[in-house]
């Protein structure tokens, strides 16, 4: 059994990923950035982690879900920094002897991650850059109220 | 004895710092440090402290060289 946990800057790049022995089962989970976020068009999302916790703690989570649920391997990679649309940021590798455990373990540690690894995400707006370009040059007076 | 809290994502925004102080009297546990921010900073309700990248519980005691963390609602993946 074994656990790795990386946390990487900017988007994941594709993985080689192959099974180890034993396994029966391979759950390869991806995190894409969406291109909405809350109705609006966005172009990315940045990534702000307290690097110190989150490792702990996504290494504490990984450890408890190999225990609880028996699988053999986790492997999780999470971006810090700015990760554009369309990239992956997350990505969850989960291997067991039964496809059963590995589907239930990669949930659960999802659901988990969510609600107790300190990583945030602040998205960065398409009409942004939009509005910086329509600035004037000088600076605007201040409206009399 | 005076506290160096760290902020992050939606807690940083409301109080507009990465990090704040507060006093808390020794010994201190964490239900201290929560309580002497959230008088200080009511928008800071909610949020669970942090000892040591560790969440704490209640009757956890503070020390001066610890490293505290406010956790909000966070949102990775």
């Amino acid at each position: 059994m074994s656990v790795l946990v990386e946390i990487v800057r900017g988007a994941l790049k594709p993985a080689r990923l192959a099974a180890g022995k034993g396994t029966g089962a391979f759950v390869v989970f991806e995190g894409v950035v969406r291109p909405d976020e809350t109705g609006a068009r966005i172009r990315a999302l940045d990534y702000q982690v307290y690097e110190p916790m989150a490792g702990k703690q996504l290494q504490l989570l990984a450890d408890a879900i190999v225990k609880e649920f028996g699988v053999l391997d986790v492997t999780v990679w999470h971006s810090r920094g700015r990760v554009g649309v369309g990239k992956v940021s997350f990505r969850l590798v989960v291997e067991g002897a039964h496809r059963a455990e590995a589907l239930e373990a990669t949930g659960a540690f999802i659901e988990r991650m969510k609600r107790d690894v300190p990583i945030w995400k602040k998205p960065v707006f398409a009409e942004a850059k939009k509005a910086k370009a329509k600035l004037p040059a000088k600076p605007r007076r201040k409206a009399k109220l | 004895m005076k506290v160096r809290v760290l902020l992050f994502g939606a807690e940083e925004k409301r109080v507009g710092h990465p990090s704040v102080e507060v006093e808390v009297s020794e010994p201190a546990a964490a239900s201290d440090v929560l309580h002497a921010l959230r008088k200080q900073w009511p928008e800071l309700k909610g949020a669970r402290l942090a000892v040591n990248h560790s969440f704490a519980t209640g009757n956890e005691r503070i020390g001066a060289k610890d490293e505290l963390a406010l956790i909000g609602m966070v949102g990775g993946g």
